[in-house]
C-alpha cells in the first residue's frame, strides 16, 4: 500500500507518542476519513483528555503550559500550575499558539527555492551546501531566537564539530531590550541578572514599562494586580495610556523624549530627602548631588510638561511609601538614550533603598563570547559567510531596522531556514526544512536563573516535518564530523538531561540566593545633552505601542490574535494609529480617516483611532505596524518623527464614537480607596417567584481592580469552545462570535485620564429577558443555574439577541469558514454550531458536566475549583473566579459578598450570575 | 329600476373579470417579476446564510421585519374598515368593501411570509406550530412570537370566511352568468346559494356576527404584534403605548393602501360611476384624523420618555430624532404627520392624484416609522458598547419588493377571479337609492 495517511494510522502514531516514545514519520496529508481504533492503545480512553506539561515558545517568556490533547490531538493550552513564571494562567498569543499547529500556512515538507522537495533530496542539500562553505574556508553561521538550553549548546558543539568556531552563533531577539541591561551593567556594574518584586512594592513607578503587553507579560500582570490588591499604588509614566497604564491609579504623560529628565528630577528630590543618602556609597552623595544638580522641579517641569507640584508630591510618595520600586524603560520610551535612562531609573531605586529589597540581583549566566548581528551583516557583506543557518528567526522580517540584512545575507551561498511558515527570511533562503511546531518537539528553555522548563511534545507532527536539532545531527554525520556530539535522537539529548520527574511537571526550579550590587561611582557620569531630543522629520513623536498581537514585533499572522479587538482601540484585523483629539483636530482627521504617516525612512497608511488616551503631539502605532516607519533605527522604539496627512479613504467602524462612554450608565463602576464599597441596594421586588437552583448556581464573580483588558478570556474561551472566526468583513460589521468581549471605556477623571475595562459575556440572568421571547424554548434556564442554549432547538429568530440588555448573544450569520486543518484542533467536547442559530457562553458546561462525572466517579460531592471556566483558567491576573454559589465556602460566594460586588444593569431585575467587583481608585466620582 | 340598468350595474361591477387591458398584463408582469426577483434573493439566503443581509450585532431586526409590521399594518384596514362601514350603514361600503377585505387577507398572506424569511433556519419554521411531537415540546406560551402565531393564523381565518361569505350571492349570480372552467369553480363555491329569501336570511345573520368578530380580533392582532416590541426590555419598545400605537398605525397606513387600490381599480376598469369623489372624501377624512392620532401618539412616546426619567431611553429618543437616522425620523414626520394635513382642504380631498400622493407619502412614512422604531431602539442598546447602526442591503431590499410584487400580483389575480366589487350590495344601494329610501333597504 502506498503512504497514504489514514485517521488509523495517524492514531497509531499518536498512540506512540502517549506511550512515551517520540515516533517521527513521514507524513503528508491530513487524515481525511474517522475510523475508530480497531486496539485502542491501552491508556488512552476515548473521550477523556490527556494532559501533557510542556512550555510556550511564543515569547521568550517561556510560560509553562498543559496542553490538553484529546484522541491524539492537542486541543487547547492551559498555563501549568507549577509553573513559577505563569503559575497556571496564559496570555490572549499563549492561547492561540495552538492555531499555530493546525495553521493553512504551515509547512509540511522541505522546500528548495519554491518547490517542495522530499527529506532525503534536503538532507542531502543541507549537507551539500555546508560542504562547499567548509571547503571554500568560508564561516558556517548559526542564526537563531534565543536559545540558551540544550539546543543553544548542540548549536555550539555543532560549529565546533564543523571546525567553527562557538561564538559563531548570533541570536536574533527584536523585541528584548538591551537598553535595561545596559543601563543596569552602567549602573551597578554588574552582569548579575535582575529580578523585580513588582509585588511586593508598596509604590510602583512605572517609567513607561508595559508589564502587561511585554517582557514576560502573564508573570508581571499578575504581580502587578497583587501589588494593587494588597493595597500598593501604581503610577505610570509615558505617553501613552497602553494597558498597563490603565491598570495605574495615576498616568503621568510626559513628553516623549524628556522622561530622562522627569526621573532624574525625582532623583534630584529623593536625594535631598532623609535616609536615601544610607544607599550610597559616601564618596557618591555629593557628585550625584552634583550631577543631579540642574533637574530642580521647575526645570523638569518646563520640560516635560508635568506640574512642578506633582513631581514633588510623587518624589515625596516615593520616599513614604516604602519599600517602592521603580521599573522600566520600556520600549514606548525607549529612544536613543534608553540606556541612559535605565541607568536613572536603576539610580531612583538605589536612593529609594529598593535594591535588595524589591529589585534584587541573581547571579547571571556566565557571558558568552558570541557574534552579533551587526557583526553578520558586516562579515555576510564581505564574503565570508558560506553558510548561514536560521532557526526560527526572521530579521528580514522586520525590514532594515536591525540594519541591512537583506543585502548582507544575498551575499551568502547557502541559506538554510528552519522555519514553521514561510516567512520572510525563509522566503530568502536557499533550502527551507520545516520544523516540528513546539506542540510536537523537545527542548528546555531555561528561563531565569534557577528555572528550567522543560518542552515535551504533546502529540505527533501533525505534517511531515523533522526536528531541527535531528537535521543538523544527520548534516554533520553525513560530513563525517561527530566529534562531540551527541550521537541519538536530540530528543533524547533533552530526556537524558532532565529526571522523567521533571519533564511530568514541566521543569524545574532552585532558590537562588541573590547577589549583591551597588552603585558604580561612575554613575550618571557621562548624562547627555540636556536638550531634548528631537529627531528629525514630522510633527509627532512616533510612540510604538506593545500588543499581545505583536509580542514579537512582525504583524500578526495568527487568524485569532487578529481577529480579538484591541482592547483599547477595538480595531480587529488592522492597524490603527492613536491621536490625540487636538492632534486629530490640527491634522482634520476624524475618528476612522486613513492617516498616512511619512517618517524618514517609511511610509504606512492606517486607520486613526481619535482618543483621549494618548498625549496630544504623539502618532501611537502598535509595535508590528510601525516597523516601516523607523528605518535602520537598530532598535523598536521611540525616537522617529513622524508627518500625518489624511488620506481621504475611510475605514467605517461599528461601534459609533459616542459608544467609547459609560453615558452615566454605571457600567464599568469603581470606588474609592478609601472606602471600598458600594452603597447596599434593597433587592427589586417581582411578581414572580425566584427560582430556585436545588444543587448548584454556577457563577462568575469578575474583579475589575485585577481585569487589565488584556483579552486573555477572550481567546482562551475562542479555543475552548469552538468559536468561528468570521474574518476581517464581517468582524468590521459588528459579527464577530466572541462570547466574550472586553469593553474599555475611556473617562475624564480627577486624577486624569482613565480607562476602565469590563468583560462582558452572557450574565447567566435568573431571570433572563432573552428565555421568556425565545419562541422554541431554544433557550432555558436550567436548574444549575445556566442559561442554556440548545442550538437544535434553535430556529433564528434572533429575538433573543434583541432582548439581552447586554448583547453578548451572537448569530452564525453563515457556516463561518474552518480549513480542514483547523478542524482537527476543534475541541471534541462543544458542538459546532451552524448558520442560522444563535450562541452565547455557556459557562463551559462540558466542563462542569466532566467535573460532575469525574466527581461521581470519585463518589464525592464537587469541590469548589473543580471545575474552572476557560476565561477564569487563562486570566493572568485571576480577575475571573468561576464557582458555586450555593457552596457558602466558595471563592466565588465570598467575592459576591464583597462590599464592592455589584451586578450589570442591576435595575432591570435579571439577577444575573455574574458579579462585577467595583474598580478601586484614588477618587470617587 | 329597470332591467337595462340592473345590467349595466352587473357589467361594470364585474368589468374586472371580463374585460383585460394590455395595463393589466403590464401590472401583472411588473408584479411577477417583482415576485421573482425577490425569490431570487431569498434563495441566496438559504444558500448562504443572512449574512447577505445588512444585519449585524446588536441591529438583529431590520427591513425585513420592518416590511412584515408594514403588512400586518395594512392589512387591518381592510377588514377592519369594511365591518366599521358595514356597522355604520356607509354608503362606501359596497364601492371599497370587497377590496378592502380581499386586501386584508392577501397582506396576511404577504405579511406571513416574512417572519419566516428572516430567521435563520426557515426550514424549520414549525418548530414555532403547536404540533404533538414526540418530544412532547410545545411552543413557548410566554413568547410574543409564539402569541403572534395565534393571533395572525386566527385573523387570518376569520378575514378569509368574512370576505367569502359576503361574496356569495355575487358566487351564485357569477355561476350563473360565466361559461368555461370558472363556471364549475363558482358553483362550488356559491354551496348552492339560490338567493332565496331565508339564505338571504341567514346570510344577513351570519354577516353582522363576523363582522362584529373580526373588529375586536383586528385590534388584538395588532397589538399582538406590538407587544413583539412592548414586552421586551428593550428602551423604546417597552411602553405601554405600543398597542393603540400599533393599531392606530395599521388603520392609517390601511387607508393609504385602500385609497391607491381604489384610485386604481377606478382607473383601470372606468368605475368613476360606482368609487365617487365622495368616498375618496370620506377616506381622506378618515386619514387626516389617523394622521392627527398618529402624531399625537409620535407626541406622547418623546414626552413619555422624556417624563420617565431613564437616561437610556431619553438617549434612544433624542438619537432617534438628532442621530444616524435623523433623516428617516424627519421623512417619517413629513410623511405621516405634515403631508395628511393638506386633507384639511376639501379640494385636496376631492382630488384623485392629491390623495394618491398623500397616499403613497403615508406608505412610505409608514414603513419608514416602523423601521425607525425597530432600528434605532436596537442600535442604542443598554450597553454603549454594544451599539452600532444597520442600513439594508440590496438583496434584503429585494426581498421586501418582492412582497409588495407577491402582494399585487396575488390582488390582480384576486380581481381577475372574484369580482373586485360585491354586485349584491351596489345594487340594493341603487334600488335604496331609487327607492328614496337608503335607510330602510338595510333593515
Amino acid at each position: 500500500m502506498a503512504m497514504k495517511l489514514t485517521r488509523r494510522n495517524f492514531l497509531g502514531s499518536a498512540a506512540g507518542v502517549l506511550g512515551g516514545g517520540l515516533l517521527a514519520g513521514c507524513r503528508q496529508k491530513l487524515p481525511r476519513y474517522l475510523v475508530p481504533h480497531a486496539v485502542p492503545p491501552d491508556d488512552a480512553v476515548p473521550g477523556i483528555a490527556r494532559i501533557y506539561r510542556t512550555v510556550c515558545r511564543e515569547c521568550p517568556a517561556a510560560c509553562g503550559v498543559s496542553a490538553r490533547v484529546c484522541d491524539g490531538r492537542a486541543v487547547k493550552l492551559e498555563g501549568s500550575p507549577d509553573d513559577p513564571i505563569g503559575r497556571g494562567a496564559l496570555c490572549p498569543r499563549g492561547q492561540a499558539a495552538i492555531e499555530g499547529l493546525y495553521a493553512p500556512a504551515r509547512l509540511g515538507a522541505p522546500r528548495e527555492g519554491s518547490r517542495e522537495i522530499g527529506w532525503d533530496a534536503a538532507e542531502a542539500a543541507l549537507a551539500a551546501g555546508l560542504k562547499r562553505a567548509l571547503d571554500a574556508g568560508q564561516k558556517v553561521v548559526v542564526l537563531t531566537r534565543p536559545e540558551r538550553g540544550q539546543l543553544g549548546a548542540l548549536f555550539g558543539a555543532w560549529l565546533v564539530a564543523l571546525g567553527q568556531p562557538a561564538s559563531q552563533v548570533v541570536t536574533f531577539a527584536p523585541m528584548d531590550r538591551p537598553w535595561l541591561r545596559e543601563g543596569r551593567k552602567r549602573a551597578f556594574d554588574s552582569e548579575a541578572t535582575p529580578v523585580d518584586d513588582i509585588g511586593a512594592a508598596r509604590l510602583l513607578l512605572s517609567i513607561g514599562d508595559d508589564l502587561v503587553e511585554e517582557g514576560s507579560p502573564v508573570e508581571q500582570a499578575r504581580a502587578l494586580a497583587n501589588q494593587r490588591a494588597a493595597g500598593g499604588r501604581f503610577v505610570y509614566v509615558g505617553p501613552r495610556l497602553s494597558l498597563t497604564a490603565a491598570s495605574a491609579d495615576r498616568w503621568i504623560s510626559v513628553e516623549p523624549g524628556t522622561e530622562m529628565a522627569f526621573v532624574l528630577g525625582l532623583a534630584r528630590q529623593v536625594l535631598d530627602l532623609a535616609g536615601s543618602q544610607a544607599a550610597l556609597a559616601p564618596g557618591l552623595v555629593e557628585p550625584l548631588r552634583g550631577r543631579l544638580s540642574p533637574y530642580d522641579p521647575a526645570a523638569v517641569a518646563a520640560r516635560t510638561g508635568v506640574k512642578a507640584e506633582a513631581l514633588v508630591e510623587l518624589a515625596a510618595s516615593l520616599a513614604r511609601e516604602r519599600p517602592s520600586l521603580c521599573v522600566g524603560p520600556g520600549r514606548a520610551v525607549a529612544g536613543a538614550d534608553a540606556a541612559s535612562l535605565a541607568e536613572a531609573v536603576c539610580v531612583l531605586n538605589a536612593l529609594l533603598g529598593n535594591v535588595g529589597r524589591t529589585l534584587r540581583f541573581l547571579p547571571g549566566p556566565p557571558a558568552q563570547a558570541a557574534m552579533d548581528l551587526a557583526e553578520l551583516a558586516q562579515r555576510a557583506a564581505a564574503g565570508e559567510v558560506g553558510a548561514l543557518v536560521v532557526h526560527h528567526a526572521d530579521p528580514l522580517g522586520y525590514g532594515p531596522v536591525f540594519g541591512d540584512l537583506a543585502r548582507a545575507m544575498a551575499r551568502v551561498p547557502f541559506v538554510v531556514a528552519f522555519a514553521n511558515e514561510l516567512d520572510a527570511t525563509a522566503r530568502v533562503a536557499h533550502l527551507v526544512l520545516a520544523d516540528h511546531h513546539f506542540l510536537e518537539s523537545w527542548s528546555d528553555v531555561p528561563s531565569r536563573p534557577g528555572v528550567v522548563a522543560i518542552q515535551q511534545p504533546a502529540m505527533a507532527p501533525v505534517l511531515g516535518t523533522r526536528a531541527a536539532a535531528d537535521e543538523l545531527l544527520a548534516a554533520a554525520r553525513a560530513l563525517g564530523k561527530t566529534e562531540g556530539l551527541p550521537g541519538d535522537a536530540f530528543a533524547d539529548v533533552v530526556r537524558h538531561a532532565h529526571g522523567e520527574k521533571d519533564i511530568e511537571r514541566g521543569g524545574r526550579q532552585e532558590e537562588v540566593p541573590a547577589v549583591p550590587v551597588a552603585l558604580a561611582s561612575t554613575v550618571l557620569a557621562g548624562l547627555p545633552g540636556s536638550a531634548a531630543q528631537r529627531g528629525a522629520g514630522g510633527d509627532l513623536a512616533l510612540v510604538v505601542a506593545p500588543s499581545f498581537r505583536h509580542l514579537d514585533g512582525l504583524p500578526a499572522r495568527s487568524a485569532l490574535l487578529q481577529e480579538l479587538p484591541d482592547p483599547l482601540s477595538g480595531f480587529s484585523w488592522t492597524g490603527w494609529v492613536e491621536l490625540h483629539p487636538s492632534t486629530a483636530a490640527a491634522l482634520k482627521v476624524k475618528a476612522g480617516d486613513v492617516v498616512a504617516l511619512e517618517s524618514a525612512s517609511g511610509r504606512v497608511e492606517l486607520p486613526a483611532h481619535v482618543t483621549e488616551a494618548i498625549r496630544a503631539g504623539v502618532a501611537g502605532v502598535p509595535v508590528g505596524d510601525a516597523l516601516p516607519l523607523l528605518g535602520g533605527k537598530g532598535h523598536i522604539g521611540l525616537g522617529v518623527r513622524v508627518s500625518a496627512r489624511r488620506t481621504g479613504a475611510r475605514v467605517e467602524r461599528h461601534l459609533p464614537e459616542d459608544g467609547r462612554r459609560q453615558h452615566g450608565r454605571k457600567l464599568a463602576r469603581s470606588v474609592s480607596r478609601s472606602s471600598p464599597t458600594l452603597p447596599e441596594r434593597e433587592p427589586l421586588p417581582s411578581m414572580y417567584p425566584r427560582i430556585q437552583h436545588p444543587d448548584h448556581r454556577w457563577a462568575l464573580a469578575i474583579d475589575l481592580d485585577r481585569c487589565n483588558g488584556c483579552g486573555a478570556c477572550t481567546a482562551a474561551c475562542y479555543v475552548e469552545n469552538n468559536l468561528a472566526l468570521v474574518g476581517p468583513e464581517d468582524a468590521a460589521r459588528g459579527r464577530s462570535m466572541s462570547w466574550l468581549r472586553i469593553q474599555s471605556f475611556v473617562e475624564a477623571r480627577p486624577e486624569g485620564t482613565a480607562v476602565s475595562f469590563l468583560p462582558v459575556g452572557c450574565q447567566h440572568c435568573t431571570s433572563a429577558p432573552c428565555e421568556s421571547v425565545c419562541p422554541t424554548f431554544a433557550t432555558y434556564h436550567t436548574k444549575e443555574g445556566l442559561n442554556a442554549q440548545v442550538y437544535s432547538r434553535c430556529i433564528g429568530t434572533r429575538y433573543c439577541e434583541n432582548n439581552c440588555p447586554y448583547g453578548v448573544r451572537r448569530f452564525n450569520f453563515f457556516d463561518w469558514p474552518r480549513t480542514a486543518a483547523a478542524s482537527l484542533g476543534l475541541n471534541p467536547d462543544v458542538t459546532v454550531r451552524e448558520r442560522g442559530v444563535t450562541e452565547k457562553c455557556s459557562l463551559c458546561v462540558q466542563r462542569i458536566r466532566t467535573g460532575e462525572e469525574e466527581a461521581k466517579v470519585q463518589g464525592r460531592r464537587l469541590r469548589d475549583g473543580d471545575v474552572v471556566s476557560a476565561c477564569a483558567e487563562s486570566c493572568p491576573t485571576r480577575a475571573i473566579v468561576f464557582g458555586d454559589l450555593k457552596d457558602p465556602l466558595s471563592e466565588v460566594s465570598r467575592l459576591a459578598a464583597d462590599g464592592r460586588a455589584y451586578k450589570l444593569l442591576e435595575e432591570l431585575n435579571t439577577d444575573p450570575g455574574v458579579f462585577y467587583l467595583a474598580r478601586r481608585r484614588e477618587s470617587l466620582t | 329600476v329597470n332591467d337595462a340598468n340592473q345590467a349595466q350595474i352587473e357589467r361594470d361591477t364585474l368589468a374586472t373579470l371580463s374585460s383585460t387591458s394590455w395595463r393589466y398584463w403590464l401590472g401583472l408582469g411588473a408584479a411577477v417579476a417583482l415576485v421573482a426577483t425577490g425569490g431570487w434573493a431569498w434563495s441566496v439566503a438559504l444558500r448562504r446564510g443572512l449574512g447577505i443581509f445588512g444585519l449585524n450585532e446588536p441591529v438583529m431586526w431590520g427591513a425585513l421585519i420592518t416590511t412584515f409590521v408594514f403588512f400586518i399594518g395594512v392589512s387591518h384596514s381592510g377588514t377592519l374598515v369594511s365591518a366599521i362601514l358595514y356597522f355604520t350603514r356607509s354608503p362606501l361600503r359596497s364601492a371599497i368593501g370587497r377590496s378592502a377585505e380581499a386586501m386584508t387577507v392577501i397582506t396576511i398572506l404577504t405579511a406571513g411570509l416574512y417572519p419566516v424569511i428572516h430567521i435563520g433556519r426557515s426550514w424549520l419554521f414549525f418548530f414555532v406550530l403547536p404540533y404533538p411531537g414526540q418530544r412532547q415540546l410545545w411552543p413557548n406560551f410566554r413568547s410574543p412570537l409564539t402569541w403572534d402565531v395565534f393571533a395572525i393564523s386566527s385573523y387570518v381565518v376569520v378575514s378569509a370566511l368574512f370576505l367569502y361569505m359576503g361574496m356569495l350571492p355575487d358566487l351564485a349570480l357569477l355561476s350563473r352568468r360565466v361559461t368555461g372552467w370558472r363556471r364549475p369553480l363558482y358553483r362550488v363555491l356559491s354551496l348552492g346559494f339560490a338567493g332565496t329569501g331565508g339564505e338571504w336570511q341567514l346570510l344577513e345573520t351570519a354577516y353582522p356576527i363576523f363582522a362584529g368578530i373580526v373588529i375586536p380580533l383586528a385590534i388584538s392582532v395588532h397589538s399582538v404584534v406590538s407587544w413583539d416590541f412592548a414586552m421586551t426590555l428593550m428602551p423604546g419598545w417597552h411602553s405601554a403605548i405600543f398597542a393603540p400605537y400599533f393599531v392606530a398605525g395599521a388603520i392609517f397606513s390601511g387607508i393609504a393602501m385602500a385609497i391607491l387600490l381604489l384610485s386604481g381599480l377606478r382607473r383601470g376598469y372606468a368605475m368613476q360611476r360606482y368609487i365617487t369623489a365622495a368616498h375618496f372624501d370620506l377616506l381622506a377624512k378618515l386619514l387626516l384624523a389617523m394622521s392627527l392620532v398618529m402624531t399625537f401618539v409620535y407626541a406622547t412616546e418623546f414626552s413619555m420618555a422624556f417624563l420617565r426619567g431613564s437616561e437610556t431611553e431619553m438617549e434612544v429618543f433624542r438619537w432617534r430624532a438628532t442621530g444616524a437616522y435623523a433623516p428617516v425620523f424627519w421623512l417619517v414626520v413629513a410623511c405621516n404627520s405634515v403631508a395628511p394635513l393638506a386633507c384639511f382642504w376639501s379640494r385636496v380631498r376631492r382630488s384623485l392624484p392629491a390623495m394618491i400622493a398623500i397616499a403613497v407619502l403615508v406608505s412610505v412614512g409608514m414603513w419608514f416609522e416602523r423601521f425607525l422604531f425597530i432600528v434605532t431602539t436596537l442600535a442604542r442598546g443598554f450597553d454603549p458598547q454594544n451599539w452600532g447602526n444597520y442600513a439594508p442591503t440590496v438583496l434584503e431590499l429585494l426581498i421586501c419588493l418582492g412582497g409588495f410584487g407577491w402582494f399585487f400580483m396575488l390582488f390582480l389575480l384576486f380581481i381577475k377571479i372574484f369580482p373586485s366589487m360585491s354586485v349584491a350590495e351596489t345594487m340594493q344601494g341603487h334600488y335604496a337609492a331609487s327607492s328614496g329610501d337608503a335607510e330602510a333597504s338595510h333593515v
